[in-house]
C-alpha cells in the first residue's frame, strides 16, 4: 500500500498508464495466439466430425448394439461410445463463474475497495481450482479411449487444451491474489486485474466453444463415408 | 502474422505426436482421422510464414533505400498498405498448396481468386521500391546493391508465383522443380539478400565499422550469379517435368541439374567471400563515423557504439525521418496521400 499510491510503476519508473497500455498490446496479441490455436482445435474437430473417414468419428460403441462385435477394431472395448454433454457446461459454468468473480476484484480494486479486490481474487483462483479438479475428473471418466476414433480424439484434444487454459488461470489468479495482498493492486494500478479478467472473459469463450462443439455437433452427418485402406503390411 | 499463423502449425504437430504417443487418430483414416486434416493446418502456416519471412526483408530494403537514394519513399502509405494487405490476405490462401491433392476441388477456383489478389499488395511493395528508383541520386554502396538483388529476385519470383496460383497452369507445375525455383527466389534471392542488404547497412552501427565493401560486393554479386544459375537452371529442370524430391531423376535432367551443382556451389562461394568480408571488417575495418550513410532516422543520430540509455539528452526530432531533397514535385503530385510528408518541403 505504501508505494503504490504513486502513479509510477515501483519497478520501472513510468508512469502506470504507459505500462499499462503495453501490457494491453501484449495481452490482445496473446489472446490472438490464443484465439488461432483455439480456431486449429475448432477445425480438428469439425473437419473430422464432418468427414467421419472410414466410419470412424464415433467411438465404436456408439453405433454397435450389444450383440455385435467391432471386427475392424477387435481390440477395442465395444461399450466406447460418445461422451455426456453437461460436464462441458457445467465446466464451462464453473469457469464463468470464476471470471465474474475476477472481475468482482477488478471492479472492486478500481473503486478501491482492496477487500473486494482480495475476496474476489482469491474466489476465482479458488474456483479454477475447482474447474481443474472437475476437468480432470471429467477426463477420466470418459466412456472412450484415445484409440477410439476421431471423436475421442477430438474430445481429448479439447479437454487438454481446456487444462492449459486453467492451469494458465491458475498462474494469473494467484499472480494477482498475490499481489493484492501485498497492495500492488490498486485504485491507482489496477491494470493487471483488468487483464486478467480480459484473458479470462477470452478462455470463457473457448470453453464455451468447446462445449457447443460437443453438444452440437456430435453424430458425423456423413453417413456414406470414404473408406481407405487399412495401411496394415500384408 | 507470426502470432495468428504459427499456432495452426504447432496444433498440427501437436495432433501427430498425440498420433504416435497416445495413439488417437487425428491423421490415421483407419480409425477416422484424415491426412488432409494435416495439410489444411500446416498450410495455414506455411503461406502466411514466407510473408513472416519476405516482410522484414522488404522492410529493410524500402528503409535504405531513400538513404541512398536520397529522396523520400515513392509512397509510404502504399507501403504500409501492401504490407497490411498482404497480412491480411495471407491467411486466406493456404489451399493453393493443396489444387491437386484432390482435397475440395471445389475450392480451387476461390483460393486462386484469393491468391491473385495478394500479388496486389505484394506488388505495392516492388512498385514502391520502383518508383523510389525512379528519379533518385543513387549511391551505389554495398547495402543498395544488395536492394537492386533483391528487387531482381523478388520480381522473377513473384512472377512465376502467378503461374503457380493459376490452377490449370499448376496442374503441369506442381510438385516440379519449378516451385522449387520460385520459391528459392522469395525466400532466398529477396530474404537471404535483404538480410545481406540489412547487415551491410547496419554493420557500422553494429560495430563501429565499415563493411568492407569491395570484399563484400565480390561476395554478393558471386552469390547472386550463382543464385541466377542455379535456380533460373532449376526453372528449364522444372519446365522440362522433373519432378521434386526425386534422389535419381531421368538422364534428360542431367544438364539442368548439373548447372544448377555448379551454380550451387558458386552461391556457397559467394557466401564464404561475404562471410570473410563481416568477420575481416569486424576485426579490423575502417572505423566509421557515428553516421557513414548520411541518414536522417533517429538511430544513426547518436554516437557508436551507441552510449547507454540511446541519447545523453532526449532528442528534440524537428523532421520526418525520411524527407531526403523534398519538395519533388513529382512525389507532390504523384502522391497526395503523402501531403504532410511534403508539408516540411524547405527544411530540407
Ligand atoms: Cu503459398
Amino acid at each position: 500500500m505504501s508505494t503504490s499510491i504513486l502513479p509510477v510503476s515501483p519497478t520501472t519508473g513510468e508512469p502506470i498508464a504507459t505500462i499499462a497500455r503495453r501490457s494491453r498490446l501484449g495481452l490482445w496479441l496473446l489472446i490472438v495466439a490464443d484465439i488461432a490455436g483455439t480456431i486449429a482445435l475448432v477445425i480438428s474437430y469439425t473437419y473430422l466430425w464432418s468427414l467421419n473417414v472410414n466410419g470412424g468419428w464415433a467411438p465404436p460403441g456408439a453405433t454397435l448394439t450389444a450383440s455385435q462385435t467391432n471386427t475392424a477394431l477387435p481390440t477395442t472395448p465395444p461399450k466406447a461410445t460418445f461422451a455426456a454433454e453437461w460436464p462441458f457446461w457445467a465446466i464451462f459454468l464453473v469457469v464463468v463463474v470464476a471470471a465474474a468473480l475476477m472481475w468482482f476484484g477488478y471492479r472492486s480494486a478500481r473503486r478501491g475497495n482492496h477487500a473486494g479486490l482480495m475476496v474476489g481474487a482469491g474466489l476465482s483462483f479458488l474456483v479454477t481450482v475447482a474447474a481443474l479438479v472437475f476437468q480432470w475428473i471429467q477426463i477420466s471418466t470418459f466412456p472412450f479411449d484415445a484409440g477410439d476414433g476421431a471423436y475421442a480424439s477430438a474430445v481429448l484434444l479439447l479437454c487438454a487444451s481446456n487444462i492449459f487454459h486453467l492451469l494458465l488461470l491458475l498462474f494469473l489468479g494467484m499472480g494477482i491474489f498475490m499481489r493484492a495482498r501485498k497492495g500492488l493492486i490498486d485504485k491507482t494500478n489496477w491494470y493487471q486485474a483488468q487483464l486478467t479478467s480480459y484473458y479470462m472473459t477470452w478462455v470463457c469463450v473457448a470453453f464455451l466453444l468447446g462445449a457447443i462443439l460437443t453438444t452440437f455437433l456430435v453424430v458425423s452427418p456423413n453417413t456414406d463415408p470414404a473408406i481407405f485402406g487399412t495401411f496394415k503390411q500384408q | 502474422m507470426g502470432l495468428y499463423a504459427f499456432p495452426f502449425y504447432q496444433y498440427s504437430q501437436i495432433l501427430g505426436l498425440a498420433d504416435r504417443v497416445f495413439s488417437t487418430s487425428f491423421f490415421d483414416p483407419l480409425n477416422g482421422g484424415s491426412v488432409w486434416l494435416y495439410e489444411n493446418l500446416f498450410w495455414l502456416l506455411g503461406h502466411p510464414e514466407v510473408y513472416v519471412i519476405l516482410i522484414p526483408s522488404m522492410a529493410v530494403a524500402l528503409e535504405l533505400m531513400p538513404v541512398f537514394l536520397r529522396k523520400p519513399l515513392f509512397s509510404f502509405n502504399f507501403a504500409v498498405a501492401g504490407i497490411v494487405g498482404v497480412v491480411a490476405l495471407s491467411g486466406l490462401v493456404w489451399a493453393h498448396h493443396m489444387y491437386m491433392t484432390g482435397w475440395a476441388p471445389a475450392a480451387n477456383y476461390p483460393f486462386m481468386l484469393s491468391t491473385e489478389l495478394i500479388s496486389i499488395p505484394v506488388g505495392f511493395l516492388v512498385l514502391v521500391a520502383i518508383g523510389t528508383f525512379w528519379r533518385g541520386t543513387a549511391w551505389t554502396r554495398l547495402p543498395l546493391m544488395a536492394v537492386y538483388a533483391v528487387v531482381f529476385n523478388k520480381m522473377i519470383g513473384g512472377v512465376t508465383g502467378v503461374y503457380l496460383s493459376d490452377v490449370p497452369a499448376d496442374q503441369y507445375f506442381h510438385g516440379s522443380m519449378f516451385v522449387v525455383a520460385h520459391f528459392h527466389f522469395m525466400l532466398m534471392g529477396a530474404g537471404l539478400f535483404g538480410a545481406m542488404a540489412g547487415i551491410a547497412f547496419y554493420f557500422p552501427k553494429m560495430t563501429g565499422r565499415i563493411l568492407d565493401e569491395r570484399i563484400g560486393s565480390i561476395g554478393l554479386w558471386t552469390a547472386f550469379i550463382g543464385f541466377q544459375i542455379t535456380f533460373m537452371s532449376m526453372f528449364v529442370a522444372g519446365l522440362q517435368g522433373q519432378p521434386r524430391r526425386v534422389l535419381d531423376f531421368d538422364d534428360q535432367f542431367n544438364l539442368s541439374n548439373w548447372i544448377s551443382t555448379i551454380g550451387a556451389y558458386i552461391i556457397g562461394i559467394g557466401m564464404l567471400i561475404f562471410l570473410a568480408a563481416i568477420i575481416t571488417s569486424w576485426r579490423s575495418g575502417v572505423i566509421a563515423s557515428s553516421n557513414p550513410w548520411g541518414s536522417k532516422s533517429l538511430e544513426w543520430q547518436t554516437a557508436t557504439p551507441v552510449p547507454l540509455e540511446n541519447f545523453p539528452v532526449l532528442p528534440v526530432v524537428t523532421e520526418r525521418p525520411y524527407d531526403y531533397g523534398v519538395p519533388d514535385p513529382y512525389v507532390a503530385e504523384f502522391d497526395s496521400m503523402d501531403e504532410d510528408l511534403t508539408e516540411k518541403a524547405g527544411t530540407k
